[in-house]
């Protein structure tokens, strides 16, 4: 699994780390994690389509302002999210996340968490010998 | 990926129930740290709370000494329970001080009517509170606001819920700074916060948040008990613990990032990013403190509109007015937020921030900003156990002086969510509370069985450590019979 949520942080609220190989799939793994701390995406239909396009001055920032507009979207426009696939220009610092889902359906969908904020506790992105990692704990 | 080695401290014991961390444990403590708890309570933190409340010490600025409550856990920066003064000239103004939440709190409500009167009718009522008070991912209020309406909602609190028919005139007096924080600027918030909170007034949100119906199960003080509305035991109360949703939330994430960006410039380094702080008296620091009272005034007026709602469904269960049910407003208190206060520092009576993270107010009658009812007998502090085992109506002593007046706000959890997950599932918890007489709905299973009563500590250990302290008081034990969970 490119992400595993972590059973001894953050008792309150929710730990995760995620990698990758490279940082498009470090990117999505950590998108994938926060829209599946929502709501289980089995249960969100694909009606809706969003894209977010950010820009940051490093890649541990440009991450922190993508989960951050995912949970953003989250409550402006009350939707969930079905899917996520993320593209990184790691040299401009810039990356594209192409998000599908729906709006929220208490009765038909197994909505879980209303996530909130990502925080910087304990916040890291680093890169490894294998790819990228980040350890990321979301505030519920 | 991550080292966290944390050394126990050697701590020196003040008596019973204090545990001072001296200055020398860490480098750069300006003060010392002091932790309230019992000796299983002290044993039982994580080791966290140790390292985030000496990281508190060392914040520019800080007063007589860094405090974590009974009960404390790890947060985000401070810990939850923690309670810090900064000097209001020379020290610092902190998000990670307040929570992202800014004004989660309490808010008692009483009625007339007995456990007998209301048992029959509690699936009928906990169903009717559940369609009407929106709760859950993403959930959307029911009150309409255009974007002016919204900043004079952030500038009035709960006085503009009033003034807009979704209270009583008499409720003010009953909230903290009656439901108004001053100095609210809308224009220090951001658009994306306002989009965020535009729909969320009257909405319980989901984690922690609440609304729960209960009875009194122990008076303490009937004199005192009386004077705040409540006169027998069984009589049922209405609690809600919510807080400012999204939108204070995103204020917090807002300034973390400004505040990361610019300490450098004011030569500020912390131990702990979420630690990030302006100088209280910067412009940033300046227009932190006026978006963080919007988004307290945001809180108060969601508790309060929420209260409107309980209200019109007690009166539609019960046949008759809320008036006639007596539904009065017991007392409204934040346990995340920083204000200005006077307090008596090293002999001097000094202006300070006291931040409160997971701490509640908690004055004793001698506090003039009390209303008059509380100058008698001390201001009323409401404390949420888990679903499963209580809470209790505190009322906050004189002797609170030495915590900046501050107290517990919960019972603290001890477990993750993931691990409470793993121990129940949320429909089994559900069954096994009717069987035990609580009747519970949820917005999510998953999330009801984070929230077992076994995930949290004590909650009788937790108050009994600050009323043995004398700082709060044991005014009623509260115990649920109906709960919609967010």
């Amino acid at each position: 699994m490119p992400y595993k949520f972590l059973e001894d942080e953050a008792i309150a609220d929710i730990a995760f780390e995620a990698e990758g190989k490279n940082l498009n799939d470090l990117f999505q793994s950590a998108a994938e994690a926060t829209i599946v701390s929502m709501a289980d995406p089995a249960t969100i239909k694909n009606n809706i389509t969003k894209i977010i396009t950010k820009k940051a001055n490093t890649i541990k920032e440009l991450l922190f302002e993508l989960i951050e507009e995912i949970i953003y979207l989250k409550d402006k426009d009350a939707i969930v999210f079905h899917s996520v696939t993320v593209e990184v220009n790691e040299e401009k610092k810039t990356c594209t996340a192409t998000l599908t889902g729906d709006d929220i359906n208490h009765e038909t969908q197994a909505l879980r968490n209303d996530v909130k904020a990502i925080t910087m506790h304990y916040y890291t992105v680093e890169k490894t010998t294998d790819g990228w990692e980040a350890h990321i704990v979301l505030d519920i | 990926m991550i080292n966290r080695n944390i050394e126990l401290p050697k701590f020196e014991r003040q008596g019973e129930l204090i545990w001072d961390i001296p200055k020398n444990y860490k480098k750069g403590m300006n003060v010392p740290a002091r932790i309230y708890a019992t000796e299983k309570l002290l044993k039982d933190m994580d080791l966290a709370v140790f390292d985030q409340i000496t990281n508190v010490a060392c914040l520019p600025g800080i007063q007589s000494r860094a405090m974590c409550m009974p009960d404390g856990h790890s947060g985000y920066g401070f810990p939850i329970g923690g309670v810090a003064a900064f000097d209001l000239q020379e020290g610092v103004i902190s998000p990670g001080g307040i929570g992202f939440d800014v004004n989660c709190g309490m808010r008692l409500v009483v009625t007339n009517l007995t456990y007998k009167d209301v048992k029959p009718n509690i699936k009928e009522l906990v169903d009717l509170l559940f369609k009407k008070v929106p709760s859950g991912v993403g959930c959307k209020g029911f009150v309409d606001l255009t974007k002016d309406k919204f900043r004079e909602v952030m500038q009035n609190g709960a006085k503009w819920c009033v003034d807009n028919c979704y209270g009583w005139k008499d409720d003010l007096a009953h909230i903290e700074d009656e439901g108004c924080i001053k100095h609210a600027n809308p224009d220090k918030v951001s658009e994306k916060a306002i989009n965020r909170g535009i729909n969320q007034l009257g909405t319980l949100g989901s984690g922690n948040h609440y609304l729960e119906i209960q009875y009194a199960g122990q008076i303490f003080d009937k004199e005192a008990a009386a004077k705040l509305g409540i006169h027998n035991k069984d009589q049922i109360c209405v609690m809600v613990h919510c807080g400012s949703r999204g939108f204070g939330h995103q204020v917090g994430t807002d300034y973390l990032k400004k505040f990361t960006e610019i300490m450098p410039s004011y030569g500020i380094t912390v131990p702990d990013p979420e630690l990030a702080c302006a100088p209280f008296q910067s412009k940033e620091g300046q227009d932190y403190y006026h978006a963080m009272a919007c988004a307290a005034n945001m809180a108060f007026a969601n508790r309060q509109v929420i209260l409107h709602r309980i209200r019109e469904c007690f009166s539609s269960v019960f046949g008759t007015t809320a008036e006639e049910l007596n539904m009065n407003l017991v007392y409204d208190v934040a346990h995340n937020i920083a204000k200005i206060e006077k307090h008596n520092i090293e002999g001097k009576n000094k202006e300070v921030v006291v931040h409160r993270k997971g701490s509640t107010r908690c004055f004793g009658p001698s506090r003039t900003e009390l209303a008059p009812i509380f100058r008698k007998i001390g201001q009323p502090v409401i404390v949420g156990g888990s679903m499963e085992t209580g809470s209790y109506l505190l009322l906050g002593t004189d002797k609170a002086a030495e915590t900046f007046g501050s107290t517990m706000h919960g019972s603290g959890r001890t477990m993750s969510r993931t691990q409470a997950r793993k121990q129940t599932k949320g429909e089994k918890l559900q069954k096994d509370m009717e069987k035990r007489g609580i009747y519970v709905r949820t917005a999510s299973y998953s999330g009801l069985a984070e929230e077992a009563g076994f995930a949290y500590k004590n909650i009788n250990e937790v108050i009994e450590t600050m009323d043995i302290a004398g700082i709060s008081k044991k005014l009623v034990a509260l115990k649920p019979i109906g709960n919609i969970k967010g």
